[in-house]
């Protein structure tokens, strides 16, 4: 039998240990409810309702003027759910009158049997939704269809890349600037029990809202310019590639940036990825080569910064030059013989150039190039920039450094070469190169200036009046004669670039350049136009690249309203003399009594030209010579 | 005014009054709850979002008519129904094998068809289960093992039949209560340590044969790994009380009873409270079913003789443990079973049955009255200092 306290001693027990079991639970319970409730509770809405999203509109990439690159067309597809229409024929007539769409084609839509949902028309403007809305008509709904528009198709493909179908940045300006273009998505909640039914007639909105618009420092007349003697480049000299890249060197804004083979932006073929890609890379922000002689720009500052050459003292080229033992040609085997300064950048003598690189010496080239910020990548906003290749300081022999003084040995991007002349060029100034000029948001309201930077200072005034003085020669007398305008002062330098396979020259592959700029008095923009493998005999930069930055400039001078200096000389007109069988020096003679720049290839006797004979030409024709 | 009629006995204690008005107003709650929870599945599922208010009014109503008319009771006529009762749990029992009578719902035969109702018969048996315990207690020495072997038998054999429907739950339930009952009722120590053995064993067997049965069991600590599975009940029940918060989102204001939380009338039905009435409210409810269970297990320690305080404990503990067991299913602390909350669940048979044992509980105290003599008896008891002193 139990004692009663044995009793309470068994009954206590119990009800401690049960205690301790509620103790637990409501342990539990505070945990859930009170700790981990509010996380718990936002999983929780996610069920509770609806979403319905509501895309933002992606904003708008302006030129500079203000003209439309790429825009949002935002259109309406009208769907009817036949259950929910009450009278076929007014909504009928309703839809036909805010679209004028024949109602009896509607009508014939509307009437199909067995279908819980009719598209009935699509691209539906939001004035004519807006009408069908007010109308009061029931069974209707809308969907918001969103798609990129390019105004012009081809200008500037890969410059402003394309969007996805979700009008989503994937490359160019789109991709760079994708977060300021693309807006906030916003949403449209309805409380639902679990199988989606409305619990209510409440809808939440969250608005979104709409993205900024970027404008470029693309000047959409410019790049057409741009884009017309790319693509005539490309097609006469049956080119790998072409392009050209003209900024502003007061600014550092890019102004146009075009290249062929291009794409429709439009009408992007997604069908080859590869290639895609291939064409959406912007060969003048990614690609690093020799430039060749263009490069002798770089030299000639420096030579200058470094008071190791006057303007007036004589070299001597015999054709090469040795160095460290080792002999390095001119381009012109047979030598330009004695000549000023100012004339071998005219005649662009490699040895000049290789003199100028020696006497500036290694440890101070270097620090140029470092200044010059042809080491490092210039900071472009668009993505896939590429860095200038230098041979280590520590290996680099002499030999190097004089191949260096003439553009070879060293390779940049076409935008850091084009953001070190122009900052050569325009008194001194170096400026990060862009393309963002401002932000705005869908009001127009001013969201960020890209303020012209102050720029570093990286060589002197006097230098850069020199250099501008030297290249003005070379247009007007040396190799760049293709790219003068009549009535306008334009400096530049060509270049011709061999092209590396595997470490060694590739024959016959070049890249042939131009760059100039203009005008001397008031110098605004720098052209650097490259053609990548033109085909045939035709390939120097004085030939292939001088006459097409020469058409550009002539362009622009129209279109800024620049006038033509009145002290300008005519060009005389005549016909091309027949050069074939003469010897070098007899051709020479010729050429420099009628005033035409001459360019020769080969030893020996003429055995053909270029342009032919009888040919109309001016005395800015440059001609080319093959000698056997 | 101190006397010893008969007539006395007839009133119930201050404990009695207390349990007897926490109860009507655990009702009243209840039905507060029941049309919150139920009402958007009922118009969904009925077209009538009182559909499942109405059926339990009826069955309320009914249980607190048993509760008063069963509070007049007296021990010789519970005992005299003591056998008949528990043979009519286990007809019971067994009738819902009969194809036809029995009703199969969610892979479990646990309902059986009256035409206009139906009833589940495993609420009757945890009362029989305890009032055969503890008139069979009442006269032996539970501290001789061959006593205690009678009651494990017939609990035994309930589990068995329970096990069968299956109703894992309630089997677990009435086996726990078995084991109280022998452990109130002062079987030998020794038999405790038997039985945990052949517990084990047969929980080590079972990990080792079958360790998928393990983890299922064990999926309610990260319902999270199967949310649309196993675990989809619980992240429901978690929502719910999530969003309750300290105070709750106010009464009729629930989100997770449009269809997100199954079983929100009837087991699932604490979460509710969570999220409409908070943490507060919550432990609020709590402390009414922890109120009502310290007032019986009070009543049943004021008990003159043994069967009454075996009666009410048990009584009171089923109430107690079977609640704690709901929430304990409700806030995840332990794997998901269905049983549900003592008279806040929809169903007419546990609510009818709890409210008729609470009418038992209410009948032993008023047998149990106490008056002046027992309480100097009890303190002249204290004086001697209780030592093996006969119980009965």
């Amino acid at each position: 039998m139990i004692s009663k306290t044995y009793f309470k001693k068994r009954l206590l027990s119990t009800c401690l240990v049960v205690a301790f079991f509620l103790l637990v639970v409501v342990g539990k319970l505070i945990y859930v409810q009170l700790i981990d409730g509010a996380t718990l509770q936002a999983k929780a809405l996610d069920q509770w309702t609806r979403d319905i999203p509501l895309k933002a509109e992606r904003g708008t990439i302006f030129d500079v003027n203000g003209d439309v690159l790429a825009k949002t067309a935002t259109s309406y597809t009208l769907y009817v759910r036949p259950v929910n229409v009450k009278d076929k024929d007014r909504l009928a007539e309703v839809v036909s009158e805010a679209t004028a769409i024949p109602k009896d084609k509607l009508m014939e839509k509307l009437s199909k049997k067995g279908q819980s949902e009719i598209t009935l028309c699509k691209k539906l403007t939001k004035e004519s939704m807006n009408q069908i809305i007010q109308s009061g008509v029931e069974g209707v709904y809308f969907s918001k269809d969103i798609s990129r528009y390019y105004p012009y198709g081809n200008l500037g493909a890969a410059l402003l890349g394309f969007c996805n179908v979700d009008t989503l940045g994937q490359t160019g300006i789109e991709l760079y600037y994708d977060e300021y273009l693309k807006g906030i998505d916003g949403e449209q909640l309805t409380e639902t029990d679990i199988v989606g039914r409305d619990l209510n007639d409440k809808i939440y909105y969250l608005p979104s809202i709409d993205g900024f618009n970027v404008n470029l420092s693309i000047d959409k007349t410019i790049q057409s310019f741009a884009e017309s003697a790319v693509s005539s480049a490309y097609h006469k000299f049956n080119a790998k590639s072409a392009s050209c890249l003209i900024m502003n060197m007061q600014t550092g804004g890019v102004t146009a940036l075009a290249q062929t083979p291009g794409f429709d932006l439009n009408n992007v073929d997604r069908s080859d990825l590869t290639k895609l890609f291939e064409l959406s890379k912007l060969s003048a922000i990614s690609n690093v080569f020799e430039t060749g002689s263009v490069f002798k720009i770089i030299t000639i500052a420096a030579a200058l910064e470094e008071n190791v050459v006057s303007e007036n003292e004589n070299f001597y080229c015999a054709g090469s030059r040795v160095v460290d033992g080792k002999k390095i040609k001119c381009w012109k085997s047979l030598g330009h013989g004695s000549q000023t300064f100012a004339e071998g950048v005219e005649n662009s003598c490699n040895c000049v150039f290789m003199d100028l690189a020696l006497r500036v010496g290694l440890e101070k080239m270097y620090t140029y190039y470092e200044k010059f910020g042809l080491t490092k990548k210039t900071g472009i906003d668009f993505l896939g920039e590429s860095s200038g290749l230098l041979i280590p300081m520590e290996i680099a022999k002499n030999v190097d450094l004089a191949r260096m003084g003439f553009g070879q040995a060293i390779a940049v991007t076409p935008i850091e070469l084009v953001t070190t002349i122009c900052a050569i060029i325009n008194g001194g100034i170096y400026r990060i190169p862009h393309f963002l000029e401002c932000i705005t948001d869908y009001n127009g309201t001013l969201v960020y200036k890209n303020v012209t930077d102050k720029g570093e200072r990286i060589v002197s005034e006097k230098t850069s009046e020199t250099v501008r003085r030297l290249l003005l020669g070379v247009v007007d007398n040396g190799s760049g004669r293709l790219a003068g305008v009549s009535g306008y002062k334009i400096g530049g330098k060509t270049g011709t670039a061999q092209k590396y396979k595997e470490g060694s020259i590739d024959r016959g592959k070049y890249i042939s350049s131009f760059i100039g700029y203009s005008t001397y008095d008031n110098p605004k923009y720098v052209i650097y136009f490259y053609v990548d493998e033109p085909e045939g005999y035709l390939y120097y930069g004085s030939q292939v690249a001088a006459p097409m930055v020469g058409e550009i400039f002539k362009n622009i001078f129209i279109y800024e309203n620049e006038k033509p200096s009145e002290t300008d000389i005519e060009f005389v007109p005549f016909k091309m003399p027949d050069f074939t069988g003469l010897s070098y020096e007899q051709a020479k003679k010729k050429c420099y009594d009628m005033g035409i720049y001459l360019e020769v290839e080969g030893e020996g006797k003429v055995a053909s030209q270029f342009p032919y004979p009888l040919t109309e030409c001016n005395s800015k024709t440059v001609v080319f010579l093959k000698l056997e | 005014m101190i006397s010893l009629k008969a007539s006395n006995y007839k009133f119930l204690s201050k404990r009695g009054v207390a349990l007897f008005c926490l109860t009507v107003f655990l009702c009243i709650i209840a039905i507060l709850m029941l049309s919150s929870a139920s009402s958007y599945s009922a118009e969904k599922n009925f077209n009538d979002s009182l559909y499942f208010v109405k059926k339990q009014l009826i069955a309320m109503g009914l249980g607190l008519i048993c509760m008063i008319v069963l509070s007049y009771t007296n021990s010789k006529l519970v005992k005299k129904v003591t056998i008949p009762f528990l043979i009519l749990s286990f007809i019971l029992l067994v009738i819902i094998f009969i194809p036809g009578v029995g009703v199969e719902s969610f892979g479990a035969k646990r309902w059986i068809n009256l035409g206009f109702t139906t009833i589940q018969p495993s609420e009757l048996s945890k009362f029989a289960l305890i009032i055969f315990s503890a008139k069979f207690m009442e006269n032996r020495d539970m501290n001789k093992i061959r006593n205690c072997i009678p009651i494990l038998m017939v609990g035994g054999l309930m589990c068995v039949l329970l096990l069968l429907e299956p109703n894992m739950s309630v089997t677990i339930l009435s086996a726990a209560l078995m084991i109280i009952m022998l452990y109130i009722g002062g079987a030998n120590s020794k038999l405790f340590i038997a039985m945990v053995i052949p517990i084990v064993i047969a929980f080590i067997l079972l990990i080792v044969t079958e360790p998928y049965r393990l983890q299922r069991l064990m999926a309610f600590i990260n319902p999270w790994a199967n949310p649309r599975g196993e675990g989809y009940q619980l992240i429901q029940s978690y929502y719910a009380l999530g969003s309750g918060g300290w105070f709750g989102v106010g009464l009729f204001n629930s989100r997770q009873k449009f269809l997100f939380l199954p079983f929100a009338e009837s087991d699932f039905i604490f979460s509710i409270v969570g999220e409409e009435l908070g943490f507060i409210g919550a432990l609020f409810i709590i402390s009414i079913y922890a109120s009502i269970t310290v007032l019986g297990i009070s009543i049943s320690k004021r008990c003159e003789n043994r069967f009454d305080a075996t009666l009410a404990f048990g009584i009171s503990n089923v109430f107690g443990l079977q609640t704690l067991l709901n929430i304990a299913v409700v806030s995840g602390a332990i794997p998901p079973t269905g049983i549900p909350l003592p008279l806040m669940s929809y169903g007419g048979s546990s609510l009818v049955c709890f409210l008729s044992s609470l009418g038992i509980l209410l009948s032993v105290d008023r047998r149990s009255k106490v008056n002046i003599f027992s309480v100097i008896e009890e303190k002249r008891e204290g004086k001697k200092k209780y030592g093996r002193l006969r119980f009965n």
